[in-house]
């Protein structure tokens, strides 16, 4: 860890080399080690350490961006005269107004020590106890062990000055039986490594595989729905990027466009982003250095509001909502879903015929502004008769509008999880959820 | 450098290594990227850093840094040796690894002129340009554009005697036209990227293009949708392309296969024993895998494990004959490595990933095909993509469609979509053009993603058009 004196210090330095105008600079320092696994042996281990400046400097209306992954200050000099150079290049940007200025943000705890000194032996001993579980139903585990150092440090001359440290563990599992028959999923992730229980994500998988195992066809067509939050994450990822952004809604291609004040799901669906809430991967402050705000996305049903960086906020004349990511426009980052009442068993025991959902594969979205999403489901999926899980069926293709999905919820969970999507794009804290309707297009064969 | 990054080989050798190589890279990138006539990003991003992977005990281990002192290369060898004796307590059995000779070696892409030679108000004006010709009608809301530039150098030594130096080029362009109206959106784009200088993008033709974008774009906006029916359906060369890397590619990785991808990217229908007898397509279907055709996103003069690029017959007339393999994973069919591990730069481990899959030109032309179908749909551009984790079930949809009936192109058609398996698909391949000029192209792809953490490729695939009989259209609209 490099830490905050160093950080600030070094980015201090930074800005005092710039007389041209206006800059920003951006010192992250991330740490990973990960340990994967396959057929019940660590196959890959790594640990990486990188550190990244990136440097924005402003000449009127227009911005030169350089990137570089050295604190030398003879590299940082050469990268701010190529930003110089770049901005310099340039035609105004008319809807360009300022970077952001101060803003002050609340701090909460997002650095657990626990996670950031684990060993490789560690994350060996949690591995082994997932390959244990496994063993003791003759099965074979995969998966990975994630954890994770994150610092960000950002400063500019318009006296923005944000640093913070965080933490992250993840750690995921399929089990599959000897003749891949049935596949089995689970995974945990959280700031605090102590939160993770490996014997009991291992017990969660192996039961969901032997579960699985012998599955039967099922035909396409339209079915009742149980979704654990491992799939709910994959749909409201579609929601995230492609609908959630300002820069989807300045231009229309939000499902949310022109739609504010609308009725967009069913009434019983309420999504927002809360980077303040402490069971998300908390944080006090964007990747410009703005304070984090907390935006209601879909409020009952009704589309409320997207979220903002300072480019996309000024070009409508207010302030960032802290939501600046890579990818210029503003991102959710922390998207929460308003829990319900049930429980998965209750999803169940009130099925008359439908499908319980694990999680999905690969989705991809054909139709941005239906949100229509396609994908298959993986890692456990199971007819429901008659109030109860019946057999394992073959995976399905669901092809179907997210929003014509969210729009026939019936049940919504009590308990809700930190999930990551499949892509890993966002990280949701989600409930599970029961849908009346839903369209499967298509079936593999296992 | 050598030197330098001996340093870290030696101590993992005196900490007990059985194996050790170090790769260290210099990357460049430069991507310009315009929208409606503004600039969107410029920047410039460099980095640097290495990579030490090491075998002790029969377990792997693996450390990078960004800053490359003596100091960083000795605490990484270490680090990585301790990474390694952690993976032994939880293995089956030792690794094996492949034989190899050491090899020494230097590779440089032909470049006729250097991309970061180029004035970037060159760049500038031309996407300007070309972004004039996008928006010339009122219907087209966006027009996106960019120019990619990159140089990697790197450098790969290993404890078994290999010194390998590499300089690779490569360059591209993507451009974009968004029509609204009728209550609609449509998007026709195109893009492809090579390993090659700024020649590339100027033989590209990008300008006349657009004008054929923005276009198609409109016309999408009133055009009828894809009907829904089992027919015959004929992919052009770019929509072909990504069907090969999906459900041909993807599927041939051999560490896939033996499960190392299971839990996120997922496994494959292929299983050891299956090549040399398992029926992948029609006997019209020819797939090699070749990583030194000059040109190609996937063309190398080494892997990241020293091993030599060569060009391996994946599908020959139809039969599966070869999987894509490393040092580690080729002893599990008593082959060596055909030299396909790559990593995303020198701070990730390598994965087995695709070089440049091509399928092998036909003897028809795409003009005899339409003549040759009594009714069908022809698919061009690809829009999403989606695949079990199995790569068995797909479902792809394009940016547009023609209906073919009675040989001839008719009707525009939007939304298209189609879907099937792949044991059915490649089999039902009747007809491959590529007789006619410019019909097989290369088409370069900069963004496979595999592996945690996620690492991005650059790969290429060749095809011309072609048939395939019986499959689902105009699903999931």
């Amino acid at each position: 860890m490099v830490g905050k004196e160093q950080s600030m210090g070094f980015l201090e330095r930074v800005l005092r080399l710039s007389a041209s105008g206006p800059i920003e600079a951006r010192l992250t320092h991330d740490r990973l080690a990960l340990t994967r696994f396959a057929d019940s042996s660590i196959h890959q281990n790594m640990v990486k350490d990188a550190v990244a400046l990136k440097l924005r400097v402003v000449i009127g209306k227009k911005i030169g961006t350089a990137t570089v992954n050295s604190t030398a200050m003879v590299d940082v000099r050469r990268a701010l005269g190529v930003a110089e150079r770049l901005a310099k290049l340039q035609a105004d940007d008319p809807d360009f107004v300022s970077l952001p200025t101060p803003t002050a943000f609340v701090t909460s705890r997002t650095y657990y020590t626990e996670t950031a000194q684990c060993s490789p032996a560690r994350r060996a001993e949690a591995v082994d106890a997932l390959v244990q579980t496994a063993a003791a139903v003759k099965l074979r585990a995969y998966g990975s062990f994630a954890t994770e150092t994150n610092e960000l440090a950002v400063a500019s001359s318009l006296g923005v000055r944000a640093y913070n440290c965080s933490t992250t563990a993840y750690l995921r599992t399929v089990m599959m039986s000897p003749q891949h028959s049935g596949t089995g999923y689970a995974d945990f992730l959280s700031r605090d490594i102590a939160d993770i229980d490996p014997k009991a994500l291992g017990e969660e998988a192996a039961e969901r595989c032997v579960l699985g195992e012998h599955a039967r066809e099922l035909p396409p067509g339209e079915y009742e729905v149980v979704l654990t939050p491992y799939a709910v994450s994959d749909m409201i990822r579609f929601l995230g990027y492609l609908g959630f952004t300002a820069s989807s809604m300045q231009e229309g291609r939000s499902f949310l466009s022109g739609r504010i004040g609308e009725r967009v799901v069913g009434e019983n669906i309420s999504i927002w982003d809360d980077a303040f809430d402490t069971a998300t991967l908390n944080m006090p402050f964007d990747l410009e250095g703005v304070a984090k705000r907390r935006v209601s996305l879909i409020e009952e049903g009704v589309a409320a509001g997207v979220v903002y960086d300072s480019y996309a906020a000024h070009k409508e004349g207010f302030l960032s909502t802290g939501h600046a990511s890579r990818a210029r426009g503003g991102m959710p980052a922390n998207l929460v879903m308003a829990p319900g009442s049930s429980t998965l068993e209750e999803m169940v025991k009130s099925t008359k015929r439908g499908v319980y959902i694990t999680r999905f594969h690969y989705t991809h979205c054909p139709d941005p502004v239906k949100v229509i999403m396609t994908g298959t489901t993986r890692d456990g999926t199971y007819l429901i008769e008659n109030g109860e899980i019946k057999h394992p069926i073959k995976n399905l293709r669901l092809t179907d509008s997210v929003l014509r999905v969210l729009s026939h919820v019936s049940l919504i969970s009590s308990e809700r999880k930190l999930q990551r999507d499949w892509w890993g794009t966002f990280t949701s804290r989600l409930p599970a959820l029961k849908a009346e309707r839903c369209m499967f297009t298509g079936a593999t064969t296992f | 450098m050598q030197d330098l990054l001996q340093i870290a080989i030696r101590e993992a050798e005196r900490l007990g290594a059985d194996y050790a190589d170090v790769r260290y890279m210099e990357r460049k990138s430069e991507p310009v990227s315009m929208k409606n006539g503004a600039v969107v990003s410029l920047a410039l991003q460099e980095e640097q850093g290495f990579g030490i992977r090491v075998m002790h005990g029969g377990a792997w281990g693996f450390a990078s840094r960004s800053v490359t002192t003596e100091a960083e290369l000795k605490h990484a060898a270490a680090e990585a040796v301790a990474v390694a004796r952690a993976s032994a307590k939880v293995r089956a059995s030792e690794t094996s690894f492949a034989p190899l000779d050491a090899a020494q070696g230097v590779y440089r892409t032909k470049v006729q002129r250097d991309p970061f030679e180029i004035p970037l108000e060159d760049k500038l004006e031309f996407l300007i340009d070309i972004d004039r010709e996008l928006r010339a009608d009122a219907a087209i809301r966006i027009a996106e554009t960019s120019l990619l530039s990159l140089c990697e150098r790197k450098w790969f030594l290993s404890s078994e005697g290999s010194d390998i130096e590499q300089t690779i080029y490569e360059t591209g362009a993507s451009i974009a036209a968004t029509a609204a109206g009728n209550g609609d959106r449509q998007r026709r784009s195109f893009s492809n990227y090579a390993q090659a200088g700024y020649e590339f993008v100027e033989g590209l033709n990008l300008k006349a293009l657009s004008t054929g974008l923005a276009i198609e774009a409109k016309q999408l906006l009133t055009a009828e949708p894809c009907p829904v029916l089992d027919t015959t359906l004929i992919l052009g060369s770019s929509q072909l392309a990504l069907q090969i890397h999906e459900s041909c590619g993807h599927p041939i990785e051999l560490d896939r296969v033996l499960g190392s991808e299971a839990s996120f990217a997922g496994t494959s229908f292929l299983a050891p024993g299956m090549e040399g007898n398992y029926p992948y397509g029609s006997t019209e279907v020819t797939i090699v895998a070749d990583a030194t055709m000059r040109g190609g996103l996937g063309t190398f003069g080494y892997d990241d494990e020293g091993v030599p690029a060569q060009c391996t017959t994946i599908v020959d007339k139809g039969k599966f004959t070869n999987f894509l393999t490393s040092r580690e994973t080729a002893p599990a069919l008593g082959q060596a490595s055909n030299g396909t591990m790559r990593a995303d730069g020198a701070t990730n481990l390598p994965l087995i990933r695709m070089t440049n899959i091509n399928l092998n030109p036909g003897d028809w032309t795409l003009d005899e095909i339409i003549k040759d179908t009594k009714h069908g749909i022809f698919m061009e551009s690809p829009k999403s993509w989606s695949l079990d984790d199995k790569r068995l079930n797909f479902h792809f949809s394009t940016e547009y469609a023609y209906e073919v009936r009675n040989g001839a192109i008719t009707r525009l058609l939007k939304n298209p979509a189609y879907t099937d398996m792949t044991t059915h698909f490649w089999p039902a391949c009747d007809a491959i053009a590529g007789k006619g000029r410019g019909e097989w192209q290369l088409w370069g792809l900069p963004s496979c993603a595999k592996g945690e953490p996620m690492q991005i490729a650059h790969v290429a695939h060749g095809a011309a058009p072609a048939r395939f009989r019986d499959v689902r259209v105009g699903v999931g609209k």
